[in-house]
């Protein structure tokens, strides 16, 4: 269950999906198709995204 | 239940017309004064998902006839049943309950290996009052000595089940499981579980949708945290399924994987058991009876081979079993044993006389 707290560091299911097969692939556990690595790509650009959005927001206070 | 308190005849004998509960008809099918016609009735009735129940308490009837026994019998596939059909036998020969914490009981009953003759009936109560403890102590035995395999799985509804993977009978196992076995209270144990890994991914694909419902893909963001195993092992299920990747089942990390996402839930787990006590009770110690009294013993367990409980819900094939493949028993005691033609009794003493491979 996703408190309000939790919302804002939460991920869509594709991002977690993507991160969660590159886990696996990492750890030797799963092998991925094309498509599969479609979907990490896909979860790569939004994690990206948002520890760019992180980055940005820590150095707004930092300058305020 | 108390004769003042049961369901009048008249009430028994009405009761397809007054019986609107099942609590009501089990009443009934326990009062002393039930008629033989009505519990006969009641065993054949469609009870509407507590058929079970009513069978049960048929057996808890004070008159209820042997012949109607053999027929609840048949038609037994629950615990419920089991155990009332159990108790009948316990109460028809006047038997008494094991006392499984007293350190004390458990010696083998004079009579059973004197050699003394005994009729069917005084036969019967001293292997019921038996049965359980003399199996336990073989057990815990054989599977010191490596000859056994033990097996536990855990069941949060019935209670937990434990007991050897061969039972040497070829009936009911889970029966035996129930009536033989300790379940949860056996003390002298330790068991490792591990979730097989197939009906571990096959778990995550079928609850998948609902996992993703509940909201847990929503993991944190956080490089320091460990990935929550529960959202790799779905994930992985629901990759598998939408062709996204393909698992390596030989992986070492995936069984450890799949263990911790279902570590909540035990009933999922396979248990590897290995003896860590001391025998249960050494009174009924194989090893400690000399061979006039083995004798004996297996010749009143032969002679309950027809029994329609001890004979055909396989407690004395079991106890012949055990004794068959323990290696103290003698030549001679096993070939008595064979000849009685057991086919899976005799199969284990194939197995046990077969040079290792």
């Amino acid at each position: 269950m996703v408190t309000d707290e939790d919302a804002a560091s939460t991920v869509s299911e594709t991002a977690a999906r993507g991160a969660a097969y590159a886990e696996l692939a990492l750890r030797g556990i799963a092998t991925l198709s094309e498509s599969g690595m479609e979907v990490v790509e896909e979860a790569h650009d939004e994690l990206l995204g948002l520890a760019e959005a992180d980055h940005d927001d820590d150095y707004a206070e930092d300058e305020e | 239940m108390s004769g003042l308190n049961a369901p009048s005849a008249k009430e028994c004998e009405k009761f397809l017309d007054h019986v609107d509960n099942h609590f009501k008809a089990a009443d009934i099918a326990r009062s002393p004064h039930a008629s033989i016609d009505v519990l006969r009735k009641m065993a054949v009735t469609d009870w509407r998902g507590y058929t079970y129940l009513i069978r049960a308490a048929i057996a808890d009837n004070p008159n209820v006839p042997e012949d109607l026994i053999v027929y609840l019998m048949s038609v037994a596939t629950e615990r419920h049943e089991w155990y009332g059909i159990h108790r009948y036998w316990m109460r028809r020969y006047q038997a008494v309950a094991p006392d499984y914490d007293s350190s004390e009981a458990g010696s083998f009953p004079f009579e059973l290996v004197s050699g003394q003759p005994l009729d069917d009936d005084q036969r019967a109560k001293l292997v019921l009052e038996i049965m359980g403890r003399f199996s336990e102590t073989m057990w815990h035995d054989l599977a010191s000595k490596g000859l056994l395999e033990l097996d536990y799985w855990q069941d949060h509804i019935d209670g937990d089940n434990f007991g050897p993977i061969n039972w040497f009978t070829g009936v009911n196992e889970a029966m035996l499981y129930r009536i033989l076995g300790r379940g949860y209270f056996t003390d002298w144990i330790a068991r490792e579980g591990h979730v097989d890994v197939v009906y571990g991914l096959d778990h995550a694909a079928d609850f998948a949708e609902e996992y993703l419902s509940e909201g847990e893909w929503a993991y944190s963001v956080d490089e320091e945290e460990p990935f929550p195993a529960g959202l790799l092992v779905h994930a992985a299920a629901l990759g598998v399924n939408d062709g996204h990747l393909t698992i390596d089942h030989a992986n070492e990390d995936l069984q450890d994987l799949i263990d911790n996402a279902f570590e909540s839930d035990e009933t999922m787990f396979d248990f590897e058991v290995t003896v860590t006590g001391d025998a249960p009770w050494e009174g009924t110690n194989w090893d400690g009876l000399a061979f006039e009294a083995r004798r004996s013993f297996i010749d009143n367990l032969i002679a309950l081979k027809d029994h329609p409980y001890l004979g055909g819900w396989g407690f004395a094939p079991h106890m012949l079993g055990l004794i068959a493949i323990h290696p103290a028993t003698e030549a001679s005691l096993i070939d008595r044993i064979r000849s009685v033609g057991l086919v899976n009794v005799n199969k284990a003493i194939d197995d046990a006389e077969a040079p290792a491979a």
